[in-house]
């Protein structure tokens, strides 16, 4: 309970983007246009107090706020814990949501509903900080919900599109699928845990774990798998995440690609003491880690859609995260989930960069984000282009951008895993991360293929803008008519404000681009081979249990990486930049496979077909029971009184006094005989 | 084993000093009787605003409250006395005296100048009758106050409006409360022949010592089935229902009021004191009677409650379905009757049947007296407020008396945490501690038959709440009465107040409810020589 004056008031890092949030709610109508600045200042702020405990995080920092519940053998109270790990997340995210806010002043320019936006985003930072600060698994689940429910809020923020709608619905329920996973973990933690205590210092420390049978460990931590499964967008329930980018761009930076989505990678790593002592549950989260990272790269090589690549892109890099969080086996599990960490670090500038920069290009091209209508873009949007390119890099991992250090640490912890699961004394799962290894370095040659794709179908090739139809489809698409109408042609951009096609976006925009393109170069080569990441992870409750040992440099593993990136880009150059029929040819020749990933293998089909359809045929069974059978029995017994009422003892009430003397009397009489008989 | 000295003490008390500590218990209606003696006859010669008449009747019951406080202390002689001032009448005159303030309040505005002061003057008299029911201790005595209640009430019923359906409304009231009136007359005979004495807790002390007199079965069922059929009349239960939502409907709003509560609060007043508190006492010596009486009043609750519910679903007109209301809560009120009648091995506590009737009595007078006041707050001669329908919209034009309005129907369905809840609750579980020798089916049935009608209740009451939140007005919003009905506003609130404060702490009504449930039950020790004071009998310490 030691700690700064700082650890003891983390609370503020949650508390001032919540007051800026109800301030925006509050004051929205009258704040109008400046409806940003609270939420602008609240997240600023939370990050400078972010950026102070940086240097005050301790293994066991924690503060307990009050007592939220206390009752019987539960007892939650609302606690914080300042350690390595929460505040790099806390850093990351608060830092990330500044600049995304920055630009969503830009972008969201105009929109009729510009403070609720505002009020959305306070909130889910609110919820991402507290879900990262949370001490208490409870705590953890409440934030869970809280972080899915403001992602729901904003996918469906223009919902008067049906597609927003039903995105918007789609995540939520899909999301309930996990959030189902994660309560079911709890209550099972909660039978075992040491004295019924759910805190985290509680649950994992070595001598309590020591306690709980392996068993309950491993199916707690396959019910964790599952909530992380859904929450950070695995197979198999990835399938939200693309449909999430629906909505306004900001919010699929901010918590599509950067923060939320990483909340289940943030749950594994957290509980990654008590996961790591059983390498199966370690196996079976780096096979799910490799299948989505290959399948979903597999899907972003064919998508048109710019925001849709890179949501794929997302799902693909989330799975590079579990992949290298399974491969935390013995001597390795420090390694791994630095690795991992590392990864979900650098991803978060990179993928931010990439969606604000994707943002910047539908904003400038009035809404139109299908990389078919425009092409050749680099002249007209410069700032653009160069950020675009800086993301790519290091999404492909091309040295020495800040992807290439993160996949590197992951490659190498793979392969030490293989390692030291394979042989005679390993586990048996050695084979597994072989496997996992290979799936990641092609994922990584798919990586920079899909990438230099997209850069090139946008910014290379003849100089193309979208025409009048495009706009009038896009502006209709993504916003309600009656805006839309009111300019005509298409003018305005899907968000409501006069820009003129084909020009850059205002330096508003621009600018939180630069900054994290400056982030995307530099944070790999300034925290990964310089150590500063991890010791600073190592301050992490439980972290310096795991497994560690010194490995050298992998070379092999890093020769391999980067020539399989800089394959992929060798490789889209000359099949997206420059004017060729070969891509066409290839969708012919591999046409089968070719329509599979333009259809995403069809998974949403299959879901469809198998799980959609016999639940809703059964939702409208119970329907027709509901209507007909129950309602039809309520509705009975409910007219029977009246029935009654009516036949039996209204035509009594008629109104004659002598009537009424003589039934009082009829019926005493009545009684008193009955009751003088018995 | 007659005890002697009983007699000698009947025969030989002091008559001055019983005379002198009955006038000073009764002090408060005293009051009360020569106020409204002095404006009736007054009325007739001296011309005053009706604001003036209403503020005399405030002050007059202003200082009839505070000699009743002042009075509180004093005791009277149980066996030679005609009135008692144990903690029942303490508890039940100090809240009619606060139901006579709401009353007035709420009739500020119901009666033109001429007519004022005999209205006002009859409305104090009414008040003051029912206050000496609750302190009743003989039989004529008791007759006498029920008159006191039920005369003026036909003055009143009379004199706000004259047209035809208010005429009938009074000839059709009038006719079978007189009806009423003989066949309690008659009841009271028998009880009288059967004992030989009119002093009920001398009754009560009989009863207790299983004397040899009684119980003459027959005779004794007699006397118990005409008391309670003369004042199932009062309290509107079946088969004396019949008048209720014809009077209500034709009589003005007020007058509807008035109906719903005093007669009501009268006839189980005087139940209490003139049935329950003298049969049961008798024990198991007096069993088969006991079980008659108790199945009595079970028929009764039973059929009154069912009768009540459903004929309320088919009403439109709001007083008569307040009327079919009202018969509704006498009926769940009987089954407290029927609790309150059943002292016999095995049973619980048997003073809980008259607690829970208490509780719910002063609870239905609550909300009754709320809805009641809301209607008359908002209705205006161009737009009377008569059908469900005339309530729409309310919520919108007319917001803190729709849900001073809401309120009081939630607690009239039974809906909680209000006291409308607990008041059932507590006549459910009473009925649940109730047993007839072994066998606990009877009263748990009754339980559940009134469970079922609470269920059907809630239809009409929450038919009304639909109409006054969810159901646009098609006549246009009622209009605003601005400052003018400020009393009735105040009275309506006051009852929504009590409703919500006895719900949230049921406690604060249902302490005053046990401690005067448990003294109407007490039998009074045997007197040696000195009038002794009212002691528990054995088996109600032990409880």
């Amino acid at each position: 309970m030691h700690g700064s004056f700082l650890v003891r008031n983390c609370w503020l890092v949650p508390f001032f983007p919540l007051a800026g949030a109800v301030a925006a709610a509050i004051g929205g109508k009258r704040l109008g246009a400046s409806a940003h600045i609270p939420v602008v200042i609240g997240i600023g702020l939370a990050f400078l107090v972010s950026l102070g405990l940086l240097g005050a995080a301790g293994a066991d920092s924690t503060t307990v706020l009050f007592d939220w519940m206390n009752a019987g053998g539960l007892r939650v109270p609302v606690e914080f814990r300042v350690d390595g790990l929460s505040t790099m997340m806390l850093s990351m995210v608060t830092f990330v949501a500044t600049l995304v806010a920055v630009f969503a002043v830009g972008y969201m320019a105009g929109d009729p509903a510009y403070p609720r936006f505002f009020a959305c985003v306070g909130l889910f930072v609110f919820m991402m900080t507290g879900l990262v600060l949370s001490n208490n698994y409870v705590l953890t689940y409440v934030f869970w919900e809280g972080v899915g429910v403001c992602s729901y809020l904003l996918i469906g923020f223009w919902y008067a599109k049906p597609a927003a709608a039903a995105a918007a619905k789609k995540a939520f329920l899909v999301n309930r699928v996990g959030d189902f996973g994660f309560a079911i973990a709890i209550f099972w933690l909660w039978t075992v845990a040491n004295n019924h205590d759910l805190s985290y210092s509680v649950v994992l420390d070595p001598a309590n774990l020591k306690l709980i049978r392996p068993e309950a460990i491993f199916g707690i931590s396959l019910l964790l798998l599952w909530a992380a499964t859904a929450k950070s967008a695995q197979v198999p329930l990835y399938v939200w995440l693309p449909d999430a980018m629906e909505g306004p761009t900001p919010v699929s930076a901010l918590i599509h690609a950067a923060t939320m989505v990483t909340a289940g990678v943030y749950l594994i790593a957290r509980s990654m003491p008590m996961i790591s002592s059983d390498p199966r549950v370690l196996a079976i989260i780096s096979l799910v880690g490799g299948i989505t990272a290959a399948l979903a790269a597999a899907i972003a090589i064919t998508q048109t859609d710019l925001k849709r690549v890179m949501a794929y892109s997302t799902v693909s890099q989330l799975g590079y995260m579990f992949m290298a969080l399974g491969a935390g086996v013995g001597s390795v599990a420090q390694l791994a989930v630095v690795a991992a960490m590392f990864h979900l670090f650098t991803h978060a500038f990179f993928k931010a960069l990439l969606f604000l920069s994707s943002g910047s290009v539908m904003h400038a091209m009035g809404g139109v984000i299908d990389m078919r209508k425009f092409g050749g873009l680099r002249r007209k949007l410069p700032v653009t282009c160069a950020t675009f390119a800086v993301g790519g890099l290091a999404l492909a991992g091309v040295f020495p951008f800040a992807g290439f250090w993160s996949k590197d640490e992951i490659l190498a912890a793979l392969k030490l895993a293989s390692e030291v699961s394979g042989g005679a004394e390993g586990t048996g799962w050695g084979w597994v991360y072989g496997l996992v290894y290979w799936v990641a370095v092609v994922t990584a040659g798919l990586t920079a293929l899909y990438t230099g794709r997209a850069f090139f179908l946008t910014f290379f090739g003849p100089e193309r803008l979208p025409t009048a139809e495009d706009l009038a489809a896009a502006g209709h698409g993504s916003h309600d008519d009656a805006h839309t109408n009111e300019h005509g042609h298409g003018h305005d951009d899907a968000h409501g404000h006069d820009t003129h096609i084909g020009h850059e976006s205002p330096l508003i925009m621009t600018f939180p681009l630069v900054a994290l393109a400056t982030c995307a170069v530099g944070v790999g080569l300034l925290f990964g081979p310089t150590g500063i990441f991890e010791g600073h992870l190592e301050h992490t409750l439980g972290f310096e249990n795991l497994g560690h040992a010194e490995h050298g440099t992998d070379w092999n593993s890093i020769l391999i990486g980067t020539f399989a990136a800089l394959f992929g880009l060798a490789l889209s150059y000359p099949l997206f930049a420059l004017p060729s029929r070969i891509p066409s040819i290839l969708a012919t020749r591999l046409g089968m496979l070719y329509r599979a990933s333009l259809n995403k293998f069809y998974i949403d089909e299959i879901y469809a077909a198998v799980i959609v359809a016999p639940l809703s045929f059964l939702a409208q069974l119970s329907k027709f029971a509901d209507v007909y059978i129950v309602d039809g029995l309520v509705r009975l017994i409910a007219k029977l009184p009246r029935a009654l009422s009516r036949s039996a003892l209204a035509p009594y009430q008629n109104g004659l006094i002598q009537f009424y003397a003589a039934a009082g009397v009829l019926g005493l009489a009545a009684l008193l005989a009955i009751l003088l008989l018995i | 084993m007659l005890p002697m000295n009983l007699f000698a003490t009947l025969a030989g008390a002091d008559a001055f000093v019983v005379m002198k500590q009955t006038l000073i218990v009764l002090a408060p209606e005293l009051i009360m009787i020569l106020a409204a003696t002095a404006m009736m006859t007054a009325g007739a010669f001296v011309k005053r605003t009706r604001q003036a008449w209403l503020s005399t009747t405030f002050i007059v019951l202003g200082v009839a409250f505070v000699a009743l406080l002042a009075v509180s202390a004093q005791t009277t002689d149980p066996f030679s006395s005609v009135a008692l001032n144990d903690s029942f009448s303490f508890a039940a005159r100090l809240f009619l005296l606060g139901t006579a303030f709401i009353l007035v309040a709420l009739a500020h505005d119901q009666v033109d100048e001429a007519r004022a002061a005999e209205f006002f003057g009859s409305l104090l008299y009414v008040n003051a009758g029912a206050m000496l029911v609750a302190a009743a201790n003989e039989l004529v005595f008791l007759f006498v106050a029920l008159e006191l209640v039920s005369i003026p009430t036909y003055l009143l019923l009379y004199l706000p409006r004259r047209n035809a359906a208010t005429r009938e409304a009074a000839v059709k009231y009038f006719y079978l409360s007189i009806f009423a009136s003989a066949m309690f007359l008659f009841g009271a005979a028998y009880l009288y022949g059967l004992t030989g004495l009119s002093n009920l807790k001398a009754i009560g002390f009989l009863s207790a010592r299983n004397l040899p007199n009684i119980p003459n079965l027959q005779v004794g069922l007699i006397a118990v089935m005409f008391l309670l059929a003369g004042l199932s009349f009062r309290v509107a239960a079946v088969p004396f229902h019949f008048y209720a939502p014809d009077v209500y409907e034709g009589s003005p709003t007020y007058i509807a009021a008035l109906l719903a509560w005093i007669p009501k609060a009268v006839g189980f007043l005087a139940i209490i004191r003139v049935l329950t508190s003298v049969i049961a006492p008798g024990g198991d010596g007096a069993g088969r009677l006991i079980e008659k009486a108790a199945l009595l009043a079970w028929v009764i609750a039973a059929a009154t409650m069912t009768l009540g519910n459903l004929s309320a679903l088919l009403q439109d007109n709001l007083r008569r379905l307040l009327a079919y209301s009202s018969i509704a809560h006498a009926g769940y009120m009987m089954i407290g009757v029927s609790v309150a009648f059943v002292n016999l091995p095995g049973a619980g506590a048997f003073y809980l049947g008259s607690e829970s009737i208490l509780f719910y009595l002063a609870a239905y007078g609550l909300m009754t007296l709320g809805v009641f006041g809301a209607i008359l707050a908002l209705s205006t001669a161009e737009r009377p407020v008569e059908t469900v329908d005339d309530l729409a919209g309310l919520a919108k034009s007319h917001p803190r008396i729709a849900l001073a309005m809401a309120i009081c129907l939630f607690s009239l369905a039974g809906i909680p945490p209000l006291a409308g809840f607990f008041g059932k609750f507590a006549l459910f579980a009473s009925a649940f501690s109730a047993t007839r020798g072994d066998d606990t089916r009877m009263f748990q049935v009754l339980a559940l038959v009134g469970v079922i009608n609470s269920a059907i209740g809630a239809y009409y009451y929450l038919r009304i709440v639909v109409a006054i939140y969810l159901r646009p007005n098609s006549a246009g919003p009622l209009p605003r009465r601005g400052r003018e009905a400020w009393p009735a506003c105040i009275a309506t609130g006051v009852c929504t107040a009590l409703v919500v404060v006895f719900g949230m702490f049921p406690r604060t009504l249902g302490v005053p409810c046990r401690t005067a449930a448990v003294a109407a039950n007490t039998v009074p020790a045997e007197p040696d020589v000195q009038p002794a004071q009212p002691v528990p009998v054995a088996r109600l310490s032990a409880d």
